[in-house]
């Protein structure tokens, strides 16, 4: 398992130990594809009904919304360390997909991650 | 993305649009017939507009190789350092959140004029219910955009070709197309005051998210063709216009042509067009400041409470009190302060600014190509530098409004300054909070 796809099951280890905030996301399948700008490394991370239902270090196929940002920062965020808020605004994470998922994804992180 | 339907040139043209065409546009080019009247007003919107046209092909490359949601911001802090990023795009975003005082005072003349409701009150409630359906998470899609702005923009150009005839007919063409030339200060200030007319066709970038990159080049050089053509017809239109007089004429001058080309009918048609446009514009523009506002709070610049969003709508509730209640400030201020020309020449200092930058950013890296020629990085240079000139003979050539659009330029650059201190600086994750997993 790569290091980001370790990262992510510790992201979503976290995630659903707050069941009011998975509750909160109930009807919301997605998934989300992690690439690291500076690594040959990246992850996708499935969606169903609000829980994350698969980690793919592979990922294959297309995803909703693509986060990049060197591999640093992915860890980071999804290790709960940082929001992606700030590397989102100073443009060293970039996302591609709908505002509403992402926005969503925010507010996920910032319940976690009150940084 | 599958299942996502992704916004296409033309979408993204009648967003351009729409954000740059707005109810205090009117205003600001009957601003620059008095400086430059006829084919000299035409002109100045046409050199403004070929500045831009530049300038969309700068930002395409910024918008590829930084594709943010963020826009500006992210683009200048990667090209000059955050600090320098956040001291650079804020002005103009502050002075932007200013303008929506003008165009909330532009409004409730409009509404006043049709309604016979009291200005205040109708700036009031234009204010108010756009922000509660902002609040409640209404969220106005790029059809409606598009209807809204094309209605409009065929409605003014109608309304133009018929002063235009009406001009031609009365075999007064010639002498209101023709008019004394300006002076060099005043069409450097015509140019200057030119570009708040293109102001926010740049946001186009920031649909780089969901759009396809191509369909965001294409719109940006695309919105500003489109604009360029619209502004000069406008142009000619108010040109050929009789006296519009002083007053609320001033502040809504499309209704007052209106009204002398095809009376009171003609000015019931226009009104609503004009309301349309702003409520979709002010909705978009409220809904993107509360969600980067939100973000800079988050990130420490701002009071932490402006962060929290709310879990059904995804609104950042708190952080859009906030911006209503700068709006509330901003229409007061115009109304009683008389700040309307200088909120318009302060945006249009603050946009040249920003662009200046824009183009400066084009020419360094991550953006400046390797193999790109000597040529073409001193034609971005002066692009910049043309810009900045614009900027300067705008405030310079204000007249009586220039202490004001300078206290407004001033303030813009304090708070500016004063987040790019607070939060420009890099945040170190620390180790020592460890993974929330643990919590």
């Amino acid at each position: 398992m790569s290091t980001l796809a370790q990262a992510a099951a510790r992201f979503a280890e976290s995630y659903h130990a707050r069941p009011a905030l998975v509750e909160e996301q109930r009807g919301w399948s997605r998934t989300f594809l992690l690439r690291a700008s500076d690594a040959d490394d990246a992850v996708a991370v499935r969606v169903e009904d609000g829980r994350v239902v698969e980690i793919a270090a592979a990922p294959q196929g297309e995803a909703d919304v693509v986060i990049t940002a060197d591999a640093a920062t992915l860890q980071d965020v999804l290790e709960l360390r940082r929001s992606p808020n700030e590397p989102y605004l100073f443009g060293e994470l970039t996302v591609r997909g709908p505002e509403a998922d992402f926005a969503r994804l925010d507010y996920i992180v910032e319940i976690l991650c009150p940084a | 993305m599958p299942g996502v339907t992704r916004p296409g040139t033309a979408a993204l043209i009648a967003t351009g649009c729409g954000t740059a065409v707005a109810c205090v546009c009117a205003a600001g080019l009957l601003a620059i017939e008095r400086l430059a009247g006829g084919v000299w007003a035409v002109a100045a919107v046409l050199v403004a507009g070929l500045l831009c046209f530049a300038l969309a092909r700068a930002l395409a490359r910024l918008s590829d190789a930084v594709p943010s949601g963020a826009g500006l911001l992210a683009q200048l802090s990667r090209a000059f350092g955050r600090r320098a990023g956040v001291a650079l795009a804020l002005p103009y975003l502050v002075l932007t959140l200013f303008l929506s005082g003008a165009e909330a005072t532009v409004v409730g003349v409009i509404i006043a004029h049709v309604a016979g409701v009291p200005a205040p009150v109708a700036a009031l409630a234009f204010l108010l219910g756009t922000w509660a359906l902002c609040r409640a998470g209404v969220r106005i899609g790029y059809g409606a955009q598009a209807i809204a702005t094309w209605a409009l923009v065929a409605g003014l150009a109608a309304l133009s070709a018929a002063s235009i005839a009406s001009a031609a007919a009365h075999g007064t063409l010639g002498a209101r197309l023709l008019p004394a030339a300006p002076g060099p200060a005043a069409f450097a200030a015509a140019i200057g005051q030119s570009l708040f007319l293109f102001m926010g066709f740049e946001l186009v970038t920031s649909h780089v998210e969901i759009a396809a990159p191509a369909a965001v080049r294409r719109a940006l050089s695309g919105s500003v063709l489109v604009l360029a053509a619209f502004y000069a017809l406008l142009s000619l239109g108010f040109s050929c216009a009789g006296p519009l007089g002083a007053g609320d004429a001033s502040l809504v001058p499309q209704l007052a042509i209106a009204e002398q080309v095809g009376g009171t009918l003609a000015a019931l048609v226009v009104a609503p067009l004009c309301l349309l446009a702003s409520f979709t514009s002010f909705n978009g523009a409220l809904l993107g400041l509360s969600r980067f506002t939100a973000a800079l709070a988050a990130q420490g610049t701002l009071p932490k409470r402006l962060a929290r969003v709310d879990p059904r709508t995804l609104v950042a509730r708190d952080a859009l009190g906030v911006l209503l209640a700068v709006a509330l400030a901003a229409t007061a201020l115009v109304s009683y302060g008389r700040a309307l020309a200088p909120a318009i020449l302060a945006a249009a200092a603050a946009a040249a600014g920003l662009y200046a930058a824009a183009a400066w950013a084009r020419e360094l890296p991550p953006f400046a190509e390797p193999g790109r020629s000597r040529a073409r990085r001193w034609a971005g240079r002066a692009l910049a530098a043309g810009f900045a000139a614009v900027g300067a003979g705008t405030i310079a050539a204000a007249g009586s409004a220039r202490p004001a659009a300078l206290l407004l330029l001033a303030a813009a650059a304090a708070a500016a300054a004063a987040a790019a201190w607070r939060g420009g600086r890099p945040r170190t994750p620390v180790a020592s909070r460890g993974p929330a997993h643990a919590k």
